[in-house]
């Protein structure tokens, strides 16, 4: 940008968020939240806010569920891991959630996978759409060696999020998405070529892919998707001595560095 | 209300064609790249920074040491686990460090158990019988309830050898009276709290020989931890997930579980969904 630029941004900053009159009142995107919004649930609200469009009953309950079937309190995974660390580090509970929420924008779990798949759930279905073979596409993915994000699955290789999702979709007659069908077609190539099955991150994607889901809006309803898993970690450790939660002791530690020397 | 920020700290003097763009940055009246740059080292330069003034060698000499025992909690810290494990799945350093924070700054073995025990030496220092309560806690409810006397270590049985060496070459080159006061009256300290003193403990002294405030110490404890936490969260990014501890057998449940239920079947669906968009 120019100074001049900068300067009319100073001058005049144009929002499309919403806007606080304060003792008067608040404007969410282009409703009255006091008034016109009032009557959703603070769900609805938060995926207006991270798309700007609202969602039909059953759509909500699509996406209400992805949030729940991914919130395992479960001390031993990564984000719950970090809160439980500061709760025995004897934080607070906002800074250990905060810990683990920033964990979550990560290459191997939630947000990057999540993006990535998505994008690349929507690049293949225009391709497709445009003629080209959905088998040829996959193949110059693996021939470049790149990551199919979405399928494969650190720890297990079933994961049972997935059978769960379908069988949500399927009650609510909500499975019959182009991106979601276009998933399970990706993994039958992908199990006969690798060996790969889909994981939680493909399906998840294929879903917000066929609601209509940009991948900044992928990203933000992303921020999330494991957050109710922390908070009972977080309790637990503080229901433990301060460093109680999983203790490692010096001898824990496999040191691979150079011998003790002088500086 | 106003659209100007008020700082004492920073002077920033425009460029003569771009009002966006600094031409000098003062700290503290001290232009930081034509003075400070060339003749100030980065612990002078932090110091100044953080207390509006500048250190005398000892002081600058002091704070470095209290950096190199900061430096690095150990792999075992809390805050240093936190980040490895965002490390450990290749999460942005940003968010990293932001892990290493949300541990790292707690009242156990933390940063805020230094600004503790930094009130808790101030208010004892030059006393004749120790009172280690920390009065005020009520005033700070969004922290946990303390459960260990800050500034020492409820676990341990006796300081450690790197405790007490720490002392030693703090001592050395302190000049402010709390680093020798706690070396002189550690234990009749310890006998009080029932704890031998932690590395918590050590560190408050020092800040408090720098003169910093607590609320200070507890920003510079904070940022003097991260290197630490990034080394060790780089290392673990490096090894991957598979060499990092997921402690499978260590964590059991104590409430009873629901029977377990057969996963659903969706053989049928997935070949729908499969041969349906051929």
């Amino acid at each position: 940008m120019t100074p001049s630029e900068l300067e009319a941004f100073r001058r005049c900053y144009p929002t499309t968020a919403g806007f606080a009159e304060l003792s008067k009142r608040s404007v969410y995107g282009e409703h009255d939240l006091h008034h016109s919004l009032k009557d959703l649930s603070w769900f609805e609200l938060n995926l207006y806010g991270i798309t700007g469009r609202r969602f039909s009953p059953v759509q909500v309950r699509m996406l209400n569920y992805l949030w729940l079937q991914t919130s395992y309190a479960d001390v031993r995974i990564w984000p719950n891991r970090i809160a439980a660390l500061a709760g025995s580090a004897r934080s607070t509970p906002l800074l250990a959630l905060v810990g683990g929420m920033a964990s979550c924008d990560a290459e191997l779990f939630v947000a990057t996978p999540l993006v990535r798949c998505l994008a690349m759930l929507r690049r293949v279905r225009r391709q497709v759409s445009e003629g080209e073979a959905l088998e040829t596409l996959l193949q110059a993915e693996l021939d470049h060696g790149r990551t199919v994000y979405g399928f494969g699955r650190p720890i297990a290789s079933v994961d049972e999020r997935v059978p769960h999702l379908v069988t949500f979709l399927r009650d609510l007659d909500a499975d019959h998405g182009e991106c979601l069908r276009l998933a399970f077609r990706i993994e039958a190539f992908l199990l006969e070529a690798k060996q790969i099955r889909m994981n939680i991150g493909a399906l998840l994607a294929a879903v917000c892919a066929d609601l209509g889901f940009d991948e900044v809006q992928m990203h933000l309803f992303s921020s999330l998707l494991v957050f109710a898993g922390m908070p009972p970690c977080y309790r637990d450790a503080k229901r433990v001595p301060p460093g109680g939660v999983l203790p490692l002791r010096c001898d824990d530690v496999r040191y691979t560095g150079v011998s003790p020397r002088k500086w | 209300m106003t659209d100007t920020l008020e700082t004492a700290i920073w002077k920033e003097t425009p460029s003569p064609d771009d009002p966006f763009q600094a031409s000098h940055c003062y700290c503290h009246g001290y232009d930081v790249h034509e003075d400070l740059l060339p003749n100030a080292s980065w612990f002078e330069v932090l110091f100044l920074l953080l207390t509006g003034n500048r250190p005398s060698a000892v002081q600058a000499q002091l704070l470095e040491r209290v950096a190199i025992i900061s430096m690095n909690p150990g792999i075992r810290d809390l805050g240093v686990r936190a980040a490895m494990n965002a490390g450990v799945g290749r999460a942005p350093a940003g968010s990293v460090l932001v892990a290493a924070i949300s541990a790292g700054a707690g009242q156990f073995g933390g940063a805020r158990e230094v600004s503790l025990a930094m009130e808790l030496w101030s208010a004892n220092r030059g006393a004749t019988s120790f009172d280690l309560s920390c009065p005020g806690q009520e005033h700070h409810s969004e922290w946990p309830k303390l459960e260990h006397v800050p500034g020492f270590d409820p676990h341990a049985r006796c300081a450690s050898a790197m405790v007490m060496t720490s002392i030693e070459r703090l001592v050395e080159v302190s000049d402010g009276g709390f680093m020798r006061w706690l070396c002189d009256q550690r234990e009749a300290l310890e006998a009080v709290a029932g704890a031998p003193l932690s590395m918590a403990g050590v560190l408050a002294a020092a800040y408090c020989d720098l003169g910093f405030s607590a609320a200070v110490a507890e920003y510079a404890s904070l940022i003097l931890r991260l290197p630490g936490a990034a080394a060790h969260a780089l290392e673990q990014r490096e090894l991957g997930w598979r060499a990092f501890p997921f402690h499978s057998d260590v964590v059991r449940p104590q409430q009873p579980r629901p029977e377990a239920m057969d996963l659903p079947d969706i053989t049928s669906a997935v070949k729908e969904y499969v041969g349906d968009s051929k």
